[in-house]
Parts: structure tokens; sequence; C-alpha cells
């Protein structure tokens, strides 16, 4: 019985850091709490410059869904453009994140780029 | 009797003579000394009582002193409007007699006439004209302008004409000594710069970098202190090119209206860089040319429908014009969303931060079929 109760204790615990790990791995996931109107102004800025279907290809926010979009900000380190990545501070990184996910293919408004 | 009487009232009229007499002897050696002070030799042709720089300074105050006038007896234009003694009253020595009922009505008040400098005869020939009409205590200040000028610390008062033509060139900076609220806010010169006397030393850094940039200082008029003192502090700061804008807004809205269209104060909405909605449907129904509208839209969609006053400046293209957006107005960006016209505000913060008045607005502008319009705030 007391075996038992240490068991479930170890459970407990176990599942209680797995979850406070995992919850702080999302804490370093992108939101879109940003500034999606600067967001759209920062694309162009650092983003279109190169992604305008001349030296990389075109992208638009409708280009992804919006999970895509989470996927390619959390691992951005693997995008061949990460360097350019890195020269932005994380707000304006946030803000460029709202933009795309919000006007995702399967957002309310998708958007090409209006 | 009665000729004793006679004598009587006559001794008392020699008396009061001889008063007078000794009075005005009494006061000669006074005006003597001040003349020996001088650094130059009066000529012949110069009125009898002379003063110097430090003289005419110590009566340089503002508000001007009611027992004082300073007055400047060179040409209205284009002398006088392009600078003059800070405080002076223009009365030309050419058009004297018009200018008469501009002289105070005491003629006891000093009055303290000059012009261009030690050549010029126009403050000497205006003072006897005054003389003559009865002023009692008319001084000229030979070496007159230029002399002003000279000291360091001293700058010049303009008029509204130059302050407008200064403007119409772009090549000056008009700054607004009053508070912002309410003062400036209410109406100000259109293009004016805001920097408020009392925080000069916080908001200084909105002046020019460039030293020698002419700067132009007003408020709210001949009684205000502001202007003269956010002056000093600006030749203090290494500012050389100071001049100050005396009669200030009220002589500016007596000679350009204070059109409520061009000092139209934009009221930001909730979301930052916008526009409030309310006012800016009222702006279009009311005033659309108090503000620059530009549509940010592709030209074929501009070219489809569009609101009167607005220009078309597809946001594509914004880039490479954004030097040479207009400052004299603020500026309302507007396309269907808000997206395009909030990244042209950004775009602006960004390029251009100079250019404070600029705005977006936050939801759309949307045309229906029959040609009228509709503003859609963001769900
Ligand atoms: C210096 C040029 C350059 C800049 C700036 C740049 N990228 Fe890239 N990016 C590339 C290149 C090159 C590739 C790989 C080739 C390709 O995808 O065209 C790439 C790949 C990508 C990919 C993967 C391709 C895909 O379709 O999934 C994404 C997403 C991306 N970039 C997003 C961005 C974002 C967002 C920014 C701005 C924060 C940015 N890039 C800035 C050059 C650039």
């Amino acid at each position: 019985m007391a075996r038992k109760k240490r068991f479930w204790s170890v459970v407990c615990i176990v599942f209680f850091v797995a979850c406070s790990f995992g919850a702080a791995l999302a804490g370093s996931e992108f939101s879109n709490d940003g500034n999606g109107r600067k967001g759209k102004y920062l694309y162009r800025k650092n983003c279109r410059t190169c992604h305008d279907g001349s030296s990389a290809a075109e992208i638009s926010p409708n280009t992804k869904t919006q999970a895509q979009w989470q996927r390619t900000f959390n691992t951005y380190e693997r995008l061949e453009c990460a360097e350019e990545w890195q020269k932005m501070d994380q707000g304006d990184l946030t803000d460029i994140f709202t933009y795309l996910y919000d006007h995702a293919y399967d957002s309310p408004q998708p958007a090409t780029c209006g | 009797m009665k000729n004793f009487k006679f004598s009587q009232r006559m001794n008392a009229i020699v008396v009061i003579a001889g008063l007078l007499l000794g009075l005005l002897l009494g006061n000669a050696p006074l005006y003597a000394k001040s003349q020996s002070d001088l650094t130059f030799e009066p000529e012949d042709w110069m009125f009898h009582s002379l003063v110097d720089v430090e003289e005419v300074a110590r009566h340089v105050q503002i508000p001007v002193a009611d027992d004082v006038m300073i007055i400047d007896a060179r040409p209205y234009k284009p002398k006088y409007i392009k600078g003059h003694i800070p405080g002076a009253v223009s009365i030309p020595n050419t058009t004297f007699e018009d200018g008469v009922e501009r002289l105070p009505e005491d003629k006891d008040t000093l009055l303290i006439f000059y012009c261009g400098g030690l050549k010029c005869k126009l403050s000497h020939k205006a003072a006897r004209k005054a003389e003559k009409l009865g002023y009692s205590n008319v001084r000229v200040f030979a070496e007159g302008f230029p002399r002003w000028m000279e000291v360091s610390g001293h700058y010049a008062s303009v008029s509204a004409e130059y302050v407008a033509a200064r403007m119409a060139e772009n090549d000056v900076v008009v700054v607004d000594a009053r508070p912002y609220k309410p003062k400036y806010v209410k109406g100000h010169i259109p293009g004016a710069l805001s920097v408020p006397d009392t925080q000069f030393d916080s908001l200084s850094a909105k002046l020019p970098r460039k030293k020698d940039f002419p700067l132009i200082f007003y408020c709210g008029g001949l009684e205000c202190r502001l202007s003269h003192k956010s002056a000093k502090a600006a030749i203090e700061l290494g500012y050389t090119d100071v001049k100050v804008f005396s009669g200030g807004y009220p002589e500016w809205k007596a000679a350009y209206g204070d059109d409520p269209d061009t000092t139209i104060m934009v009221e930001a909405g909730e979301v930052e860089g916008s526009i409030d909605i309310a006012q800016f449907q009222d702006i279009l129904e009311n005033k659309p040319e108090s503000i620059y509208l530009i549509d940010v839209r592709d030209a074929d969609e501009f070219a489809e429908n569009s609101l009167e006053n607005s220009i078309n400046i597809p946001v594509d293209d914004l880039e490479k014009q954004v030097e040479d957006l207009p400052d004299d107005k603020p500026i309302v960006f507007v396309c269907p969303t808000g997206a395009r016209s909030g990244e042209s505000f950004y775009m602006l913060q960004d390029l251009r931060p100079s250019l404070k008045e600029v705005y977006y607005l936050e939801g759309g502008l949307v045309f229906t079929e029959d040609g009228t319009y509709e503003i859609k705030p963001t769900e």
C-alpha cells in the first residue's frame, strides 16, 4: 500500500516536471501577439528584399498555413537565411510572425500582399 | 491795485519760467554726459541727443514699457520686416505723417529713433519731426540697427510677412514657444515646430542639428516673453541665426487668418499611428484639404474609384517618394483594410522619423458600387 503511494508520487513528480518543461518549450514559441501592421513593413524591409522571387523564393503570408508558419519560425535556425533572422531582435521577429500568421492560408483573412 | 495784481502775475510767470529753464539747464549736462560716452564723433547734421547701444538695451524689455517707444525709421519693406530691434515700432521717416498716430499720446514718453547706422539720416530727421510735434524726450540711437546686432546675445525681431516668405521657401524652422496644450494644439503657424519654452531644455533636441540653420521663435504676441526666452536659450546653445517674430500668433492670425484647415490637429485613435475614425470622417466631409490623404492601393484599384482630394502612391512606390512627402499638413494613409496603410505608417516611422504628423486609417476604406464609401473599423 505504502509502496503504491510512493509510486504514484513519483509518477506525479515526473509528470509535473515534464509538464513544466513542455511549458518552458512552448514559451519560446512565437505567438501572434506582436504588431502585425508593423510586421508587414518589417517583412518588406528585412525579408522581401530577397524573397521577391529574385534571389529567394517569393513568400507571402498565404504560402503557408498557420501551423506551418509556427513551425518555420520555431525552427528558423535551420533555414538557409537564418543569419538574416539573427540580425533582428525578438520583438521585430514577433511582429513579422504576427503579420504572416494572421494572414496565413488558413487564417480568417488570408493575404497575398494586401 | 490793478497794476499791482498784474505785476504779481508777471512775477509768478517769471518764476515759473525760471524754474523751467533751470530744469532744462540742469538736465542739459546729463545729455552731454551720455553723449560724451559715445564711441564716435557726432556729425553736425546729427540730432542733438544721442544714445548708445547700452542705453537702448536697457529699454528693450518685453513687454515694452509704457513710457518708452523705440522707433525704426527705416522703410517698412524690406528693412523693418526683415529685422528690427525687438519691441521697436515701425514709423518710416518717409511716411512719418502717416505713422504719427502710432506715437504715444503722452508727449513726455521717451522716444528713441534709429535706422541703418552712422551714415543713415532717417532717424535724425524723424526725431526732429517728433520734437516739432511737441515730444520733449526724444533721442536718436545713431549707430542704429547694425550696432544692435553686433552685441553678442542680441537678435532681431521680424514681421509676419517675413515669416511667411521664409516658410514658403522652406529654409527656416519656425518654433512655437507656447505651451503645447492648449495653445499650440488650438492653432499655430502651419508647419511650426512645438518647443514650449518651459520644456526648452528637454525638447531642444527637436531643433535642427546644424547650428547655423535659421530659427524663428514666436509666442502669444507683443506681451509674451516665451519666444524671447527661448531665443536667448537657443543662442546660448550656439545657434547663430536666431530671430523672434514678436508679433507672434496674434499678428499671424491678423495677417493670414487662423485657417483652421491648415492648423488641424489630428486626434490619434486607439491603435498606434491610427487616426480617430470619427475625426477622420469629419475631415473628409468638412475640410478634406486640411490633410494629405494618401491612398496606398495599386494604381488600377485607385483608377476604379477614389476619394476626392486623395493622392495615389501605391505602397510599393512609397519608399522612393518618402523624402518628397510634404510636411506642412498631417498625412493620413488609407487602404481597404489598414494593412497597406499601416505598413506605410511604419515605413515613414522608419525612413522619415522627422515627420511627426503621420497617421493611417486602422480599418478599411471601402467603396460601394455607386461610388460612395464606407469606413469599416477593424473587427
Ligand atoms: C539575404 C537574402 C534573404 C533574406 C534577407 C531572407 N531570406 Fe529567407 N531565404 C533566403 C534563401 C536564399 C533561402 C533558401 C532558398 C529559397 O527558399 O528560395 C531562404 C529560405 C527561406 C525560407 C524557407 C523557404 C520556404 O518557402 O519555406 C523561409 C520561410 C524564409 N526564407 C523566410 C524568411 C523570412 C521570414 C525572412 C525575414 C525575416 C527572410 N527569409 C529573410 C534568403 C533570404
